[in-house]
């Protein structure tokens, strides 16, 4: 069983983008050259699943983690910048997934 | 980039030369973390044994070469092991109280990549010592690894388009030794490769010479198997 924290770290790593990571208790930022160093680097550094994932699901598993935190200015702050950095990492996603729905600042815009 | 690069703890970098322009970038960042021969500054081609280093001067009239030799050691997942040790001591080194994490998690991934292993040599037994032809020559630890023989590339020099005539030598000795694949990368020129393919009775396939490059290759162990299923259906 991992730390709470280390799982839910690794969820943001998957989906960040494709040449910088962060991760642990210290949030060591991360940064790699090549795509494949990165996908080395997460499976020393956060472990976890290896396999082919669905970095959507993984998004809503994160989110999902983030609220049961207690509330806090740290959370809150830890929480924007989550969702910048899915909603970017998501840029080139379908736009009808759940989780990009989630991040996205369009509907928001629209009723406004 | 720079901003990330302002920002990181620690910079892993291939090495031989595949990503000197970091350098460049690691200056003007002004990040003093990263820079090399600092702690956070990781070159993972230490300790991996290298192939296809020139025996000559190089310069640039022969084209892409790299002088310190074949910086795409990364496709071959028999060199995993070192290169997440690599990593695993470049972290540790920054962040010593998660080494114990960072080492189970190897375990948990190197024992994964062993169990994979044993099924993509298996997977590759019968083709074992077939000839390819490779567009650039990015998969040379691959081809190894797994047994096979290059057989030629489709650039003349690497990085440089191939002249007609290399093209015509190219396509009679496919058909002269009954060469099956031509391995091409997303970012090679995949018309040319096909059409060369296509001239000589062979097929063109395309690579995921790097984690992403291909749908479903979204990491490093799905991104050897993409390779290992489709060139052992190719080669069959």
């Amino acid at each position: 069983m991992r730390p709470a924290h280390v799982s839910l770290i690794a969820i943001v790593l998957m989906l960040g983008s494709s040449v910088s990571s962060s991760w642990g208790a210290d949030k060591l930022r991360v940064v790699t050259t090549i795509p494949d160093l990165k996908s080395l680097a997460e499976a020393v550094g956060v472990g976890g699943d290896f396999g082919p994932h669905d970095g959507t699901s993984a998004l809503e598993q994160g989110l999902a983690a983030l609220g049961q935190l207690p509330e806090s200015r740290d959370r809150l702050a830890q929480a924007i910048d989550l969702r910048f950095d899915l909603r970017n990492a998501l840029g080139s996603r379908s736009t009808r997934s759940p989780a990009a729905r989630r991040t996205s600042t369009r509907p928001r815009c629209g009723r406004a | 980039m720079m901003l990330k690069l302002r920002r990181a703890d620690v910079l892993i970098e291939n090495g031989l030369d595949l990503d000197a322009w970091v350098d460049v970038a690691v200056l003007g960042a002004n990040n003093p973390k990263i820079i090399r021969g600092a702690p956070g500054r990781v070159d993972v081609s230490r300790g991996i044994p290298v192939l296809e280093v020139p025996s000559v001067r190089v310069d640039r009239s022969m084209g892409d070469v790299h002088p310190l030799g074949n910086p795409h050691f990364s496709l071959d997942p028999g060199l995993a092991p070192l290169i997440t040790q690599t990593i695993l001591d470049g972290l540790a080194r920054l962040a010593p109280d998660h080494r114990a994490a960072f080492e189970r998690n190897r375990r948990e991934f190197l024992a994964r990549l062993d169990g994979e292993m044993s099924r993509w040599t298996k997977l590759m037994e019968p083709v074992k010592g077939s000839k390819v032809v490779v567009f650039h020559p990015d998969f040379i630890y691959f081809i190894h690894r797994f047994e096979l023989v290059q057989a030629g590339t489709v650039e003349d020099k690497p990085g440089i388009p191939p002249s007609p005539q290399h093209v015509v030598r190219l396509i009679r000795q496919i058909k002269e030794e009954k060469i099956k694949v031509i391995l091409v990368e997303p970012w090679n020129d995949v018309k040319l490769a096909h059409r060369v393919a296509e001239e000589a009775g062979a097929k063109a396939i395309v690579f995921a010479s790097a984690v992403g490059a291909v749908k479903g290759a979204d990491n490093y162990i799905a991104a050897i198997d993409y390779n290992i299923k489709t060139l052992a259906e190719a080669l069959r």
